[in-house]
């Protein structure tokens, strides 16, 4: 928990002045520029959506949020139920912990862990939580069912699933447990309308009930159905740098 | 014939030696059941042969002793009378074959069925003195084991043994802890007698003459057969009495009496067999 | 059971071959319930460094500290070069498990399953057979072992099977934390990933804190929260599994997420 940070009360994510450059070792210490001095705000109950061509970084950003990106300078504001946590400077089990509690995540591409059933995938937030495995499974079902996957598939391991219905599991165990901020990476890449109407229901159901969300949408109707602002993550583009071994 | 050109000391071993080994003694009867290395003299028999209970022996005895020897319970085996025949020129003691006129007793492998009294010696031979060695094949370890009072692997051998024969298989040199503190290998006495060394008013004195060990367990010391709660250790039982001379609640041998396969049941203590025997007779 | 203090903490902890030092300057924390891996290619130090750390290796420089059970109250973490070999052989009965790299070195091979998973037990005074084996039987069913193995010695078994095995007999105790040497290599790729799957489960139920060293990426992935990279003795990156694996800072890192054969 950091003294020094100060966050609208309305907020649930504050990102303040964050810069990032990639360093390519490999590629004689080129170096990639992301961002400088990025900042916007989510607020609780509304889609703040990252906008930009592609290669503009969308992804990074929604990465250095989550974690799994560092940043180089910056603060990266979480409101916790217990204060506020500057992700950027935080230990690994905060940063995790917080994953836990407060920040749920639907990345680009499921990353399947093998033999373990989609149902237990998308039941898994909420065994974590403590949760009986029953319990947990029926809520899982709802969704599923809700998103168009067949029963049969329930206990099949999702790695051998088409990559419309593994996008579908993502989805599922993004929203199976709410917490009060939401990461969507492109949720609706593979989907068809039908689909992509029951994850613009999800999103606006949690936005209802006061969860922030942070997303990247690559369909234009989507993004006009639920989207409350957006950032343009170009404008924070740093002035390119080029040259090795800079 | 001329004088012996060889003048044995008293009891066979020099003097430096009989100290050696009553110093590993007493550490064995101040630590019951610690097994005590010492270094081991030539003796005259082969290693096997039960140079630690002859060293054993020759240590304690005087002329003023009376000596039994026995071999799995018989007076009169081979080794036995060699033995006793040794003491009896080299430390000019006594001899006998009755347990209750002994001082001292040397046996290999049984305990005499006649309970011991306050005052006697009982000498064991003993071939391998580690009760863990054939699950711990290390010395360095076993004597680690013993030191830090870790004796599961102990319990993993009597697991198995219920495991795969539903009771324990082991049925001589059948492991005890003694005094509540070390576990001990009786040497390959049946676990019929275990029970007779619990609390027992003799002095039991244990020698390993190949492998270097000694250990005691003194007079009144408890001793106890290792078990599970619910598969606590039993001893043999026999449900016929001695065909010589009808005790019952005795360790029977089993002899073979002619080429058809025909056997007899007996008590391996020919002393206990004889007397018994001797009683019935007057009686009748 | 205070979540403030670590349960292990190592500062500038290194072990040395004499003039060389296997690993250097390894510092670090480790709270209930984390996995940490330590990756890297032969050479690395990071044997040396979970030998040092499971006191197989002594601690030549810095500290090695361990919150012991018994200090629940008071939360002291006890410097573990200052515990007598009594003390640390009790810790590898009640707290700590190692499982070895290869299952021959964990196991009795010629004691039954069950006789391998009840040792620890025996070990602690367990005296009841019937609770030993039904213990043992819990765990073979843990484990994904037929329950009709239990009379087997694992020297009958397959090579998943007895780090299985391993695994239960390490676990059967409860311990706290658990270190493992390159559990899964030198097996199949699926009888890999199944070994894993059943790692990563057992760690999310009993709330496990496991060492984990590994030369594969993949594994580190799969079921770490944290790992540390490790070149020549030294650490040269640490962090979130994810954050090293997917944003690597250091070159060495780099070059070795992008050594990872892609599907």
């Amino acid at each position: 928990m950091n003294r020094n940070s100060q966050m609208n009360p309305d907020a649930v994510l504050s990102v303040q002045d964050v810069s990032k450059t990639f360093t390519l070792h490999l590629q004689g210490a080129q170096r990639l520029p992301v961002v400088d001095g990025l900042t916007f705000d989510v607020p609780r109950g509304a889609c703040v959506v990252l906008g930009g061509e592609s290669g503009s970084g969308k992804s990074s950003v929604m990465k250095m949020v989550y974690g799994s990106y560092g940043v180089d300078s910056g603060r990266i504001l979480l409101a916790q139920d217990h204060g506020v946590l500057d992700l950027a400077a935080a230990q690994p089990r905060q940063v995790l912990a917080a994953r836990r509690a407060t920040m749920g995540y639907v990345s680009q591409f499921l990353r399947a862990v093998p033999r373990v059933a989609a149902i237990d995938v998308v039941a898994e937030p909420l065994v974590e939580l403590g949760e009986s495995r029953e319990a947990a499974a029926e809520r899982a079902g709802e969704l599923l069912a809700r998103l168009s996957i067949p029963e049969r598939l329930w206990q099949l391991p999702p790695a051998t699933f088409s990559g419309g219905e593994r996008q579908r599991v993502n989805i599922a165990r993004g929203f199976v447990r709410e917490r009060a901020l939401l990461l969507l990476d492109e949720p609706t890449a593979s989907l068809d309308a039908r689909n992509r109407e029951v994850v613009i229901g999800l999103i606006r159901e949690s936005l209802a009930r006061g969860v922030g969300i942070l997303a990247i949408f690559h369909d234009a109707d989507v993004r006009e159905a639920v989207a409350d602002a957006t950032v343009d993550v170009q404008r924070f583009a740093p002035a390119a740098l080029v040259g090795a071994g800079a | 014939m001329s004088a012996p050109r060889i003048v044995y000391n008293e009891g066979y071993l020099d003097e430096q030696t009989k100290r050696v080994v009553r110093r590993a003694l007493l550490k064995g009867v101040a630590i019951p059941g610690f097994q005590v290395p010492f270094a081991s003299r030539e003796v005259p028999m082969p290693r096997g042969w039960g140079t630690g209970g002859v060293q054993v022996t020759a240590s304690v005895i005087g002329a003023s002793d009376t000596l039994k020897v026995i071999d799995q319970g018989a007076d009169d085996t081979t080794n036995a009378v060699s033995i006793r025949q040794f003491f009896e020129k080299v430390a000019g003691t006594d001899s006998t074959t009755r347990t209750d006129e002994a001082t001292v007793i040397q046996t290999r492998h049984r305990i005499p069925e006649t309970p011991l009294s306050d005052g006697q010696i009982i000498v064991y031979q003993v071939p391998i003195p580690e009760p863990l060695r054939f699950l711990e094949p290390r010395e360095t370890e076993t004597r680690r084991l013993h030191a830090l009072e870790e004796y599961g692997l102990m319990y993993v051998k009597l697991y198995e043994d219920i495991a795969r024969f539903g009771h324990f298989a082991t049925t001589y040199d059948y492991p005890v802890l003694v005094n509540g503190r070390y576990v001990m290998a009786p040497s390959p006495i049946p676990s019929f007698d275990n029970a007779k060394m619990h609390q027992s008013p003799a002095l039991q004195l244990f020698g390993a003459g190949r492998e270097k060990r000694i250990y005691a367990i003194p007079p009144y010391t408890d001793v106890e057969s290792l078990g599970f709660e619910d598969f606590p250790f039993e001893p043999q039982r026999f449900a016929t009495p001695c065909e010589i001379c009808g005790s019952e609640g005795v360790y029977l041998d089993e002899v073979v009496m002619d080429d058809r396969g025909t056997v007899m049941y007996a008590c391996s203590d020919t002393d206990h067999c004889e007397r018994t025997a001797a009683q019935k007779e007057a009686v009748l | 059971m205070n979540d403030e203090q670590p349960l292990l903490s190592v500062a500038g902890a290194g072990h040395s071959y004499g003039d060389a030092f296997g690993c250097r300057d390894v510092s670090f924390d480790l709270w209930p319930g984390e996995v940490l891996a330590i990756v890297g290619e032969s050479g690395s130090g990071k044997s040396t460094l979970l030998g040092m750390l499971s006191q197989r290796l002594s601690i030549d420089e810095g500290t090695v500290r361990y919150r012991r059970s018994s200090a629940a109250d008071t939360a002291e973490l006890v410097d573990l070069s200052l515990l007598s070999e009594r003390e640390v052989r009790g810790l590898w009965r009640t707290e700590w498990g190692y499982v070895h790299q290869n299952a021959m070195d964990g196991l009795r091979m010629q004691v039954s399953a069950g006789g391998n998973i009840g040792e620890p037990l025996m070990a602690n005074g367990w005296r009841h057979y019937g609770r030993i084996r039904e213990q043992a039987e819990q765990w073979l069913a843990r484990v994904e072992i037929p329950a009709d193995r239990i009379d087997d010695a694992p020297i009958t078994f397959s090579g998943g099977m007895r780090q299985r095995l391993q695994i239960a007999r390490n676990l059967v105790f409860g311990p706290r934390l658990v270190f493992m040497d390159e559990p899964t290599s030198g097996l199949d790729v699926s009888v890999q990933a199944r070994l894993l799957d059943l790692i990563r489960s057992l760690v999310a139920d009993l709330g496990l804190a496991v060492v984990i060293v590994t030369h594969d990426l993949a594994v580190a992935r799969l079921i770490s929260h944290r790992t540390l990279v490790m070149k020549d003795g030294a650490v040269i990156e640490s962090g979130l599994t994810d954050r090293v694996l997917d944003d690597p800072q250091a070159a060495y890192t780099q070059l070795l997420v992008s050594s990872i054969l892609q599907d």
